[in-house]
């Protein structure tokens, strides 16, 4: 075939595919006349171009395989962090896992290593696993195999290290335990809890199959593997997927949905069908589908079409294997189990059980020789088919997929409750569903004109029109404040807090009988108000919360204990800090008399009394909690989770506070690189990672690095809060506050401007917070010897009647302190001294955090002729300096240059000593030419 | 260290138009594939859908500095579904001749034996397919072994070759068509 005939044909081939049916036929005959021997290869081209490619992927498939085969396992033996892998457990889709072992521990830890050979380097696949290794690591549940560390091999392939399970798939479980019907129910019962828990944790499993539920040796079933899950509501810091597209190569066949095969979103439901299939399969030993199912397309096939043979029907078929007789089990099964387990395998989702708890609930029943709810056209049906018929129509708005799937789920679930007290009639709930109805139907795309509808706006409505719903006032008040939650859910505190009262009047007209309902109802009362700002009346319903929760369970009680920890918490922010204390106290011994000291609550109670302490000056006892806080969430919460993490960053933030700089950034560090694991790049809490980070580097008279930690603070601030934020203005007059420091006065004060700005903006232009960032803001007509200007800031941070906090208050003294000193106002300055020096060592204590005002205080009394006081000053700031461990920092070595000047004017010989060191320390971080080094030259 | 920098070195000098360079990286990544095939492929059982790719990637990360940008990412990638190419052909020989070596006349009754001396079979009719192609149009023959045999994405195959994703599409189908066919010739 020559040149010109390959691209004759080429053409062609790419014309005759534009073509079909009769006008390719045509142009293949006109084709055939003008190049009567390249007409064959076009057919045969066009021919091939209709088949499979199987045909060439398959080789190079079957050869890697082979390849692998004679190749050794190259993982075993080698150290992933400090897991040493021993041996290979299982290969899946995804990768292979491996029994590993914890190589630094004394005591034994064998764990299931997994490494994602199959995991793209691209970035995206790289922060999704990250993510999804978040979810993971926040699933804590005693039948779900929890996650334990994670990571990166060398070779960049991402791992994570999952809690290790000896046990057996739960189907052979059941086979060699030989359980009957009753026990194998009860236990998948158990994996329904365990599934129901990751739901409401919105993360679907969507592989659920026996080898995926193994059951150790004292007979609890566990999860494995959410390996392939996928989040429900992507989480706090991404709002974007409710639902999430299957991946049809990543599933097991013969347990999947229709949904599932057919590409489609899978959702709780799909867990739903998987566990009615394995139900199927644990109670028959059977597949649902009768035929032999060889082939994907013929499983396929069935799951889409094939309606399940009645289990009570598959036992007797060939191959059935449960303990009783097939024709006693047939008896067992007939009727409501029958029904129970096809309603889990419902083709369409909305016909399923809405939750893996109604499917479990309904088992119960059956259990208990009570009626079952699987029949059709039940409320989960209306409501179901109703949300796909909506969600898909508002796919823009995205969060209302989350809520309408959560208040449907509450619904449902509140229904069932309510019906197995026999108190709510089929009127009530066709009510019910009625309203949900109508709700909906006005806020499809068609009513909206066009614009999405945005789940405030829903809620709005909805709250509006139960409130006219003819329903008990119990059940109407339940929905009220459900949607109230909902509200909060979606940042609409203010919102939320009138439609939680609405709810609260009408259950308090009968306080007796709605006890829990109130409990629980006071308690999100005071955490919305609390977020709000309203601390007073937050603290109103803290005290009732607490008054209900003795009512209802005794004073000796985890739940009295954690309202107490939080009212502790509201107290502390109150700047009620004494009480605030006690509180914390109290709850931390309720908790430990309780057994409960491992519990997340007693942590944060002792997280909050460590802040607490660190707030009043008590460094050494803040300390000590700060590390017992650490070392107990590392245990209990597990080295990755987000709380832990925060722990971590506020014992280094007390350690750099008292000057312990090297392990405060180690901390900090940790913190960093462990966060980078599991969250996204711009995880909100990484701003107060990196401003830690940058205050640690400034100390450290490192200000590339602290420029660039303070930067990245800010711009994560940014991106989740937006610069009309707090946190955005505070991250904001810190990066200012390094340029200061810096002493480049030109850029801190542009930086000042737009701190000044954002504060106005968030906290108003006379709030205390921009008192705060006109006291940072001081050192730069400090440095620059505009004295008028640096006083008239510190006036004003000063001026009453506004209550300062303890440090801004004896900071803004110490410095204008120092301007009186500078102009001339000797007198006024030492007697502000005084009590600067007092106040400052009560709050830091005799540390590396006094030396500036140590400094400050000592130039003053040296350059007003006061060489004793100066000298005493001096020989406090050596003496704190001499028991450091670390090595001099660059406010260090400014008060050891006042020492030394002071030394200097009292002709004492070590002087010159003295000022080379801290000339020597200072020169390094500022350069020659900096006015700070100047003044160490006599 | 040295090594890594060495072999970034090599993949700018290459990038660059240096096909010294190239020639000079080929073995090292080649070698690359080989020691790590087994840590992938091992975990994978036979029948999965099975991707070169992540070995590829493998390598990628162990060979080069990250930190290089996308489009010597995608230099690297083509020269590394060459070497997976090579890597499986040499692979499918060895047991073809291996087979044949160890007495050409006995009939083999294991079917498994069978089945693997069907698929290295296979695997050297289309690398024959493949060079057959590549005399036609060299081009085309590039974008398969991108495909197939570095699992380049569509995307990233429109990086690498700065091809339009509908030119692009259109040689595929040109070059898989032509290649089917001429595995089911004969």
């Amino acid at each position: 075939m020559t040149t010109s005939d390959w691209q004759r044909l080429e053409q062609a081939f790419e014309q005759a595919l534009q073509l079909e049916g009769a006008e390719r036929e045509a142009f293949l005959t006109m084709f055939s006349k003008e190049y009567p021997r390249l007409a064959d290869k076009l057919a045969d081209l066009l021919a091939a171009d209709g088949q499979r490619n199987e045909a060439l992927e398959a080789p190079i498939r079957a050869a890697a395989d082979s390849l692998a085969e004679t190749t050794d396992d190259v993982w075993v033996g080698r150290t992933l962090g400090v897991w040493q892998i021993e041996k290979r457990i299982a290969a899946g889709g995804m990768g292979a896992v491996f029994l590993a072992q914890r190589a630094d521990s004394e005591y034994t830890q064998h764990a299931a290593l997994k490494i994602m050979t199959g995991q793209l380097l691209a970035p995206d696949a790289i922060s999704r696993f990250r993510a999804e290794r978040q979810i993971l690591a926040s699933l804590q549940h005693p039948n779900i195999a929890s996650l334990i560390d994670g990571g990166s091999t060398e070779e960049q392939l991402p791992y994570i290290v999952m809690e290790y399970i000896d046990g057996q798939p739960i189907d052979a479980y059941c086979d060699a335990q030989q359980l009957d019907l009753r026990d194998r129910l009860r236990l998948f019962q158990r994996v329904c809890d365990a599934l129901d828990y990751a739901h409401r944790n919105l993360v679907v499993h969507r592989d659920i199959k026996p080898s995926n539920i193994l059951v150790d040796a004292s007979g609890d079933p566990k999860l494995l593997d959410f390996g392939i899950a996928k989040l429900l509501d992507a989480g706090s810091y991404d709002m974007t997927l409710a639902v999430t597209r299957a991946d049809a190569r990543a599933m097991t066949l013969s347990y999947a949905s229709p949904e599932h095969v057919l590409g489609q979103p899978v959702s709780i439901a799909s867990d739903v069908y998987s566990l009615g299939v394995l139900l199927y399969r644990l109670l028959t030993g059977q597949s649902p589908y009768r035929q032999t199912l060889n082939s994907q397309r013929s499983i396929e096939s069935a799951i889409l079409e094939t309606d399940p043979e009645r289990p009570s029907a598959a036992v007797t078929r060939e191959g059935a294997n449960t303990s009783p007789s097939p024709a006693r089990l047939q008896r067992l099964m007939a009727g409501d189990l029958d029904n129970i387990v096809l309603k889990s395998l419902q083709k369409e989702p909305e016909r399923r059980y809405a939750t893996a708890a109604a499917f479990r609930d309904d088992i119960e029943r059956f259990l208990t020789d009570r009626p079952v709810n699987a029949r059709p056209d039940s409320l989960v049906y209306r409501a179901g088919k109703f949300i796909r018929r909506n969600t898909l129509a508002l796919a823009t708005a995205t969060v209302f997929a989350i809520t309408v799937i959560s208040l449907v789920v509450f619904y449902t679930r509140q229904l069932t409750v309510e019906r197995d007290a026999a108190r709510l009639q089929a009127a009530r709930s066709d009510e019910i569903a009625g309203f949900m109805n109508s709700l909906f139907a006005n806020a499809t795309p068609d009513n909206a004109k066009g614009e999405a509808v945005t789940a405030v706006e829903l809620l709005d409505e909805g709250f509006e029109r139960i409130d006219a719903l003819d329903v008990q006032p119990e059940l109407r008040a339940e929905l009220m404040s459900n949607m109230a939650n909902n509200m909060m859910e979606l940042g609409q505190q203010k919102r939320a807090i009138p439609m939680m009262n609405r709810a609260r009047e009408i259950l308090e007209q009968e306080p007796e009988r709605n006890g829990r309902a109130l409990w629980l109802l006071y308690s999100r009362i005071a955490e919305a108000n609390r977020q709000v700002g309203d601390f007073d009346e937050s603290m109103t319903y803290q005290e009732r919360t607490i008054d209900a929760a003795v009512a209802l369970f005794g004073p000796e009680h985890r739940h009295v204990a954690f309202q107490m920890m939080r009212m502790g918490g509201t107290l502390f922010d109150m700047d009620r800090v004494d009480e605030a204390l006690e509180l914390e106290a109290r709850a931390i011994e309720m908790f430990d008399a309780l057994g409960l000291r491992e519990s997340s609550q007693a942590i944060d109670a002792r997280g909050n009394y460590a802040n607490a302490l660190q707030y009043v000056g008590r460094t050494v006892e803040a300390e000590f909690v700060h590390r017992e806080v650490v070392t107990l969430s590392e245990r209990v919460d597990g080295e990755l989770a987000t709380n832990t993490l925060i722990r971590i960053a506020n014992l280094s933030g007390l350690l750099m506070r008292t000057g312990k700089l090297s392990e405060a950034e180690s901390l900090i560090d940790t913190a960093l690189e462990r966060g980078a694991r599991v969250w996204p790049e711009n995880y909100d809490v990484f701003s107060q990672f990196f401003s830690y980070k940058c205050t640690i580097r400034n100390r450290l008279g490192d200000f590339t690095a602290a420029l660039s930690a303070c930067e990245r603070a800010l711009e994560v601030a940014q991106i989740n809060f937006g610069e009309e934020s707090k946190l955005y203005a505070r991250r904001m007059r810190s990066l200012a506050s390094q340029h200061g420091d810096l002493g480049d006065f030109e850029t801190a004060a542009a930086l000042y401007d737009l701190a000044e700005t954002a504060t106005a903006a968030s906290s108003g232009a006379d709030s205390v917070t921009m008192r705060t960032v006109y006291l940072s803001r001081s050192k730069v007509p400090l440095g620059a010897g505009d004295y008028d200007e640096a006083e008239r800031l510190l006036r004003a941070v000063l001026r009453e009647p506004v209550e300062l906090s303890g440090s801004a208050d004896l900071y803004a003294r110490e410095r204008l302190a120092t301007v009186l000193s500078k102009t001339g106002r000797q007198a006024e300055a030492t007697l502000l001294f005084d009590g600067v020096v007092i106040d400052a060592t009560a709050l830091v204590g005799e540390g590396p955090a006094l030396l500036p005002t140590l400094a400050a205080a000592t130039a003053h009394f040296r350059t007003s002729g006061d060489l004793d006081r100066a000298l005493v000053l001096g020989e406090r700031a050596q003496a704190i300096i001499d028991g450091s461990d670390e090595s001099l920092t660059w406010r260090g070595a400014q008060a050891l240059g006042e020492y030394g000047l002071t030394l200097l004017a009292l002709d004492d010989d070590q002087a010159v000593v003295v000022l080379d060191i801290a000339h020597t320390a200072l020169v390094k971080v500022f350069g020659d030419a900096d006015q700070r080094v100047q003044a160490l030259i006599p | 260290m040295g090594e890594d920098s060495d072999i970034t070195q090599l993949l700018n000098r290459w990038i660059g138009g240096d096909s010294d360079a190239g020639d000079a990286l080929a073995p090292l990544v080649y070698n690359e594939l080989r020691h790590r095939a087994g840590r992938v492929f091992a975990g994978e059982r036979p029948g999965h859908t099975l991707q070169p790719t992540a070995l590829v990637n493998e390598a990628f990360a162990a060979l080069v500095n990250v930190d290089i940008t996308w489009q010597d990412r995608a230099h690297f990638f083509a020269l590394a579904a060459r070497m997976m190419r090579r890597l499986l052909v040499n692979h499918a020989n060895a047991k073809l001749t291996e087979k044949r070596g160890g007495g050409a006349l006995k009939v083999t009754l294991d079917p498994a034996a069978v089945s693997a001396d069907d698929n290295a079979t296979e695997l050297v009719r289309l690398n024959d397919a493949l060079r057959d192609l590549a005399e036609l149009d060299e081009r085309k023959a590039e974008l398969i072994e991108l495909q197939y045999f570095g699992g380049l994405t569509f995307a990233e195959m429109e990086q690498v070759t700065g091809l339009s994703s509908s030119t692009l599409d259109r040689h595929l189908r040109m070059a898989r068509a032509w290649l089917k066919d001429a595995l089911t010739q004969n």
